[in-house]
């Protein structure tokens, strides 16, 4: 009797658990390949920073700022670098709204292609609040691992959303240490 | 070559606030003319 | 005498005599403050210095006006780059300003040369913005005792071009501006030299550009907390690498710029035109100076040099605050310290980036040691 009640209680454990294990093996098992695609999400200059990091650690990257659905074509990981710019955005002759409309429709396509994202923060507080935090959600909400440094999450935004949606999150002190933790993901 | 036709119509309106200045009977009107003038004459002598 | 004379009354012209002649004192006492604007500020040059010359020397027409402005030469006599460093283009922001003082006071030079145009909108520095109840001058301690400087306007002197237009159309563009920008020299390029003062002034500094086959200018600034351009650099396309590497080696020290690529449909701006037009790399640094700012308070010296605002404080510990403000404040050491560690770091990555090319500068303070010494240990 006590073997047959410890049995069900394993088998119980077991059951109740299985969601979440199979949640956190999805996760474990979104892997990074390449080639990369790194576009921004706001026109932000930080995208050409993260290229450079791409480019430091060797990694099978292009950079198209204003990326469209029709540019994922054979691209295995999009990495979205979000940050308001109004400089960015008049340099790329494109309203807040229409930006926002191309990102929307770009992450969109990356999820219906089953393309995972990596989102990468590194403008710190220039790049949080006001104009930043709509395209940092929507970039940080839709990806499969977040790299953020520091100081863009002192009030725990980007850790928070890590937390509700069980995203994997790194964040480092500065800008050059991103490079390592982004060519680690696409080592394996 | 604005600038001067600028500077002489500033003149023009100094001249006339001030004579409205000196014709008003009303001293609190004789203020407000006198801050409308100070502008004007510093404008015209280069000063501000 | 009487004052009345046949049925006449003559009283309201002694009232008048008597209202002008308080407002005449009032008027003579301003004029003198007015007036002292158009002293020019004392610099003392370091011993790297090896000549001067004045705007006008490469655009005769502003000569003997108020917008010639002098031009200091460091050239070490071995072949490089030619840097030009403009401070002042906007003589409200005192970073933009003092920045290029201490590096005037202070330069060597060792290899190629740098230019340095201290009040690049001069007009701009013998009036003061109205409205706006700002100082006209501040006081920093320096090593021989008390340095003024003065706080002048974001533009030249309307008693240097006036009327200001509705609108502003930017030649050769046709932009339209608000009518005030006219006389914003950061607005004027390329300028032209039958244009307006402004104008000109904008034409000389692109005929010295040319004329000095400039490899890296710079143009530095300042801006109120809330404008989201703070503590950036501002590049143009052709200055993108040099540009995000000094971005990437300032961080590595602390120091935190975001890197704001030049519109190419913004006109007339430093980052835009110089780019463009000449052969130079254009960066424009911002800092960030509560004295700009909507929310600021008092406007005094206090607020230039300190930079402590207790209404941007308040608004920051009430957690209405959006933007970077750091309870601190923004101190003239911070703002200037940010600016020679940027001047500096971006000749760094140009020199690694162009070894045939060198531009070796020497002397100048880090930004701990602005920090830990303030700015009167590096002014004579």
């Amino acid at each position: 009797m006590k073997t047959i009640l410890t049995t069900l209680c394993a088998l119980m454990l077991i059951v109740a658990l299985a969601p979440a294990l199979s949640a956190e093996e999805e996760k474990a098992a979104v892997a990074f390949e390449q080639p990369i695609l790194i576009s921004s999400a706001g026109q932000s200059a930080d995208v050409k920073l993260v290229a450079m990091l791409a480019k430091k650690q060797k990694l099978d990257a292009t950079v198209a700022e204003m990326a469209q659905p029709a540019d994922l074509g054979n691209v295995k990981t999009l990495v979205i670098v979000p940050g308001f710019s109004s400089k960015g955005l008049g340099a790329a002759g494109v309203s807040q709204k229409e930006e926002m409309e191309r990102v929307e429709a770009l992450v969109q396509a990356a999820n219906e292609a089953k393309i995972p994202i990596v989102m990468v923060h590194i403008g710190g507080n220039a790049r949080r609040g006001g104009q930043s935090d709509g395209f940092n959600k929507i970039a940080a909400e839709n990806s499969a691992h977040m790299i953020v440094v520091a100081q863009g999450d002192e009030d725990k935004f980007f850790s928070q959303i890590a937390g509700e949606k069980k995203i994997e999150i790194e964040v480092v002190d500065k800008i050059a240490l991103a490079a390592a933790p982004l060519g680690k993901l696409f080592a394996k | 070559m604005l600038f001067w036709v600028y500077v002489v119509v500033a003149a023009y309106l100094a001249v006339v606030v001030g004579i409205e200045l000196f014709s008003e009977r009303a001293w609190k009107k004789q203020i407000a003319y006198a801050m409308i003038l100070v502008p004007l004459i510093l404008r015209v002598l280069l000063i501000k | 005498m009487t004052l009345k004379q046949e049925g006449r009354s003559y009283r309201h012209i002694v009232t008048a005599v008597i209202i002008v002649a308080i407002f005449a004192i009032g008027a003579a006492l301003a004029s003198v403050d007015f007036l002292a604007m158009h002293r020019p500020d004392v610099i003392h040059p370091s011993a790297g210095l090896t000549g001067t010359g004045m705007l006008s020397d490469y655009f005769e027409e502003i000569k003997g006006t108020p917008g010639d402005t002098k031009l200091y030469f460091y050239d070490s006599g071995v072949p490089g780059a030619t840097v030009l460093l403009l401070g002042g283009t906007h003589p409200n922001e005192p970073s933009g300003f003092i920045a290029p003082v201490v590096i005037t006071e202070n330069l060597q030079v060792s290899a190629g040369r740098v230019l340095i145009l201290l009040q690049a909108c001069a007009s701009g520095f013998t009036c003061t913005d109205p409205f706006e109840g700002c100082p006209q001058s501040y006081t920093l301690q320096g090593k021989s005792g008390p340095r003024k400087f003065r706080f002048g306007s974001r533009v030249s002197n309307p008693l240097d071009q006036w009327p200001d237009p509705l609108v502003y159309l930017h030649y050769p563009s046709g932009q339209q501006l608000s009518g005030f920008e006219t006389r914003n020299l950061n607005r004027s390029y390329p300028g032209r030299p039958d244009g307006t003062f402004t104008e000109k002034v904008g034409h000389a500094i692109m005929q010295l550009i040319e004329a000095e086959h400039v490899d890296v200018a710079f143009d530095l600034h300042e801006a109120a907390p809330e404008i989201p351009i703070i503590n950036a650099i501002v590049y143009h396309e052709k200055s993108e690498d040099v540009a995000l590497g000094a971005v990437l080696e300032l961080e590595m020290e602390g120091l935190h710029y975001s890197p704001e690529l030049s519109p190419v449909n913004f006109r007339g701006l430093s980052h835009r035109e110089w780019g463009d037009r000449t052969g130079a790399m254009p960066f424009l640094m911002e800092t960030s100076n509560p004295i700009q700012g909507r929310l600021r308070g008092r406007t005094n010296e206090d607020l230039i040099v300190k930079g402590v605002s207790e209404r941007y404080k308040q608004a920051l510990e009430s957690g209405a605050l959006r933007i970077e403000y750091l309870p601190e404040g923004e101190p003239l050491e911070r703002r200037v310290g940010r600016h020679i560690a940027g001047f500096k770091t971006i000749l760094s990555v140009y020199n690694d980036a162009h070894p045939e090319n060198p531009i070796v500068i020497e002397n100048l303070p880090s930004y701990d040691e602005l920090m830990a010494n303030g700015i009167g240990h590096y002014l004579q």
